[in-house]
């Protein structure tokens, strides 16, 4: 299932710098960053919309996406990424990418995340209408 | 009372007790000024024992030996050191043999007048007076051999020597058995009757020694002449026949022979035999045996040795000395050779083989020629030559003669060594698409677009590790796709430019990358040749292909898999206004770039298709149809170019497959667009 994951900021993290941290996050455990060339650096999993508020950001996720995990992996900064969750929920997610070579995006995500469709990020302006003299 | 002796031996001996009392140790009675500790011994009685035949040869004494000290404890240290020095001791002491002591028992008592203690051992002291056993370290005095235990004196008399009695393991008194004493009582000594006389030697007759006289030819001294020459004496008939011969001094000139009847003494004969016959020594090289020379030679020639004949040649010239050398120089890997030339001090070597003149089909020949320094060896690699001329393609090899041999004559790069190699090669032929319609701006193809891209077709991720994927028979090597994805699916992270720009196309989103491999069904193709897929949610290249003014031409193989309920877009840019090609539900297919130009009905489904952006002249070409044409605006590319999606690459997906997106900025004519055309229809087996 393709959509849209509204990041909220945390008190510590914009919406902006959130997003990008667990795209980022998740590119690292398939690839983690003692493994990566230089061109890896901005490399992420998952593109992210900006509403043109410029506040808000979604990740344009796909929940059938598969996410292999190297033997390298560390998720500890992956884990961080998500304070709302409890230690169990934490420990239970750790563990699920641990134990799995591979998974997709989807079995991770949590279960109070609401994933947005086209429409939906439609209605609420994320894409504003094109100028009329444009395609 | 020798006993005494020996027992203030072994108590000085005593190294404990010396360290107690040091040298105070006193026979009988202590000096008066003595210091305390000190030892006081006496010999309280001795007995001896007598046996009827001979006196006592053991004797039994008893001892008493009396310690002082003023500590108790030190007292009876000295005690026990006494024991230790006296009880069971044997062996000769100060000469005095002692067989064994005998502790017998001490008494310790308190002195009240000098204040300290006093203990009192009495020991039996065994001495004997005949045998002795020797003490280790102990000096021997006093004893005489007889008295050794395997020695018998008895009646010994002057002159006698101990001879040993092995029945009786004894040393005994004997006469000395002596000698002979003149040589003749010897037994291999007989002299004749009446002994030697004076000046007789001792001859040895084979079985005995002799006396005898000897004669001066037994000793090997026979033609002994102890006379000069001058003494030697002349018998009166030698002298009287010499007297009567001529003098020789008055013949010295004769010469009574002739030349021929000359004597020759025979060493000079033998001599004169050895030498050789100046009539048979060779003056021509032709003479010699192992020489070949046909005819009169000729300028240039010289005596080249022929192995097999096992002689020396003339030949024409001295060229080609090192043809072997040249030919298996010229063996190099991954090369081809049809001509080589090296040359040295020692001469040259040449190789010609030509190469054939025509090439294989879709192959081009080319010949080309290097240089280097030094003569040839088999160890020589192309990279050890420098290219100096490359003919054109398909050049004859008749065609090149003329050029290797300037070079050749020339000498043009130095002079002696030097080497030059003519090599034959076929080459893919340059009739790729880009190799005759150039000028492409951004060139993305499963296939192979240029001869001279040497670069990959795609970088492919595969959800843990990146591999770039080339091309193999110039199409998308699917055999290494495969290998690198395995079981998972393969994802597009760049589609390389294989045009001339370097304006490649990338995804660094990892989600947003478009598929090439599915890892259960495999390569992503469309009408049986590799595609790239779109999922129509993310998927997206952006290309830094920027500013390309009008007029300009897009060609692109690709397909909408399903008619689109919104816009999709197969490729947009934004240079303040855009140009972009989509498809949506109202407006159908269009073009933009200013100006809408669309056209219907929707397309689903593979199509070559050609957009020329050309002002009021644009048009759009699907399956070499013409479907569009009119006023497309005039906008530029922004820097860069979205494919698969709007410009921002976040919406407006393509559902779809791409095969082959090029543009070229300088717009095609319509001959050349055909031909463009044509040869993208005809690989990818789309009807036009």
């Amino acid at each position: 299932m393709n959509g849209y994951i509204i990041v909220l900021p945390t008190p510590t993290q914009t919406s902006e710098a959130r997003a990008k941290q667990i795209t980022r996050e998740l590119y690292n455990i398939s690839r983690p960053v003692l493994i990566q060339a230089e061109w890896e650096v901005d490399s992420a999993v998952f593109g992210i919309v900006v509403h043109p508020d410029g506040v808000q950001n979604a990740l344009q996720v796909d929940t059938e996406y598969l996410i292999n995990v190297h033997p390298a992996a560390t998720l500890e900064r992956l884990v961080a990424c998500f304070p709302e969750l409890s230690n169990d929920e934490r420990y239970s997610l750790s563990s699920y990418v641990q134990v799995n070579q591979k998974f997709p995006f989807g079995h991770i995500v949590p279960s109070d995340t609401t994933i947005r469709t086209q429409e939906y990020m439609v209605e609420n302006g994320w894409f504003p209408d094109e100028p009329t003299d444009e395609i | 009372m020798t006993v005494g002796k020996a027992i203030y031996n072994l108590l000085l001996s005593n190294a404990d007790l010396r360290a107690i009392v040091d040298t105070r140790i006193f026979p009988e009675v202590a000096q008066q000024d003595a210091v305390l500790p000190y030892v006081v011994y006496n010999v309280s009685s001795n007995e001896p024992s007598d046996t009827k035949r001979e006196p006592s040869k053991l004797d039994t004494a008893q001892i008493e030996v009396n310690l002082y000290s003023t500590s108790y404890t030190e007292c009876i240290d000295m005690a026990t050191h006494t024991r230790a020095a006296l009880d069971r001791v044997t062996g000769t002491y100060s000469g005095v043999n002692v067989q064994s002591i005998q502790y017998l028992g001490e008494i310790i008592d308190f002195d009240e007048a000098q204040r300290t203690y006093n203990i009192t051992a009495d020991y039996d002291v065994r001495i004997s007076r005949s045998d002795f056993e020797i003490a280790q370290g102990s000096p021997i005095t006093g004893v005489t051999l007889g008295e050794l235990s395997d020695v018998d004196t008895t009646g010994v008399t002057d002159g006698q020597v101990l001879a040993y009695d092995a029945s009786v393991q004894e040393w005994q008194p004997a006469d000395d058995a002596g000698g002979v004493t003149e040589l003749g009582q010897l037994t291999d000594v007989q002299f004749g009757q009446g002994g030697p006389e004076t000046g007789e030697l001792l001859k040895y007759d084979g079985s005995e020694w002799t006396n005898d006289t000897i004669v001066k030819s037994e000793i090997g001294l026979g033609n002994v002449d102890n006379t000069s020459d001058a003494n030697k004496p002349v018998s009166t008939a030698t002298q009287t026949a010499l007297n009567a011969k001529a003098n020789s001094a008055d013949f010295s000139n004769v010469d009574n022979t002739s030349d021929a009847d000359k004597p020759v003494s025979t060493a000079t004969q033998t001599a004169l035999n050895a030498k050789a016959d100046t009539s048979a020594v060779p003056t021509d090289l032709n003479d010699l045996s192992d020489v070949t020379i046909v005819g009169t030679p000729s300028a240039n020639q010289a005596l080249i040795y022929d192995a097999t004949a096992n002689a020396f040649k003339s030949l024409v010239s001295y060229t080609n000395r090192f043809e072997d050398e040249v030919e298996t120089g010229l063996q190099m890997p991954s090369v081809s050779f049809e001509r080589g030339y090296s040359v040295k001090s020692e001469g040259d070597g040449i190789f010609i083989d030509p190469s054939p003149d025509t090439p294989t089909t879709g192959k081009v020949i080319k010949r080309k020629i290097y240089h280097k320094t030094g003569f040839i060896s088999d160890a020589d690699v192309i990279g050890d030559y420098t290219l100096i001329h490359t003919f054109a393609d398909d050049t004859a090899y008749a065609d090149t003669v003329a050029v290797f041999d300037g070079f050749e004559d020339g000498a043009t790069y130095g002079v002696p060594p030097f080497t030059l190699a003519q090599s034959w090669e076929e080459a893919d032929e340059a009739n790729l698409l880009l190799d005759t319609y150039t000028g492409a701006a951004g060139a993305y193809s499963l296939r192979k677009l240029r001869t001279l891209y040497t670069g990959d077709a795609v970088e492919v991720y595969n959800g843990s590790s990146y591999a770039d994927i080339g091309f193999s028979n110039d199409e998308l090597d699917t055999t290494a796709l495969a290998a690198h994805c395995g079981s998972n699916d393969g994802f597009i992270r760049t589609w390389y430019d294989q045009g001339t720009n370097g304006n490649d196309a990338t995804q660094s989103t990892t989600a947003n990358m478009p598929k090439i491999y599915d890892g259960t069904t495999g390569v992503v193709t469309e009408n049986g040749k590799p595609a790239v897929e779109f999922d129509g949610s993310d998927d997206n290249f952006t290309s830094t292909i920027s500013n390309i003014t009008q007029s300009f031409d897009v060609y692109t193989v690709h397909n909408f898999n399903t008619t689109p309920a919104a816009t999709e877009r197969l490729y947009d840019s934004d240079n303040g206004g855009r140009i972009t090609r989509g498809s949506n539900s109202t407006s159908n297919n269009f073009a933009f770039a200013g100006t809408v130009l669309s056209w219907s009905p929707q397309q689903t489904g593979q199509v070559q298709e050609t957009t020329v952006y050309s002002g009021v002249s644009s048009l759009v070409r699907v399956n070499g149809t013409q479907t569009a044409s009119g006023d497309a605006g005039t906008n530029s590319t922004g820097t860069d170019l979205v494919i698969g999606a709007d410009k921002t690459a976040s919406s407006q997906f393509i559902d779809g497959q791409i095969q082959e997106f090029i543009i070229f900025d300088n717009s095609k004519n319509a001959t050349d667009r055909s031909g463009i055309e044509t040869n993208i229809a005809t690989f990818y087996d789309i009807t036009i």
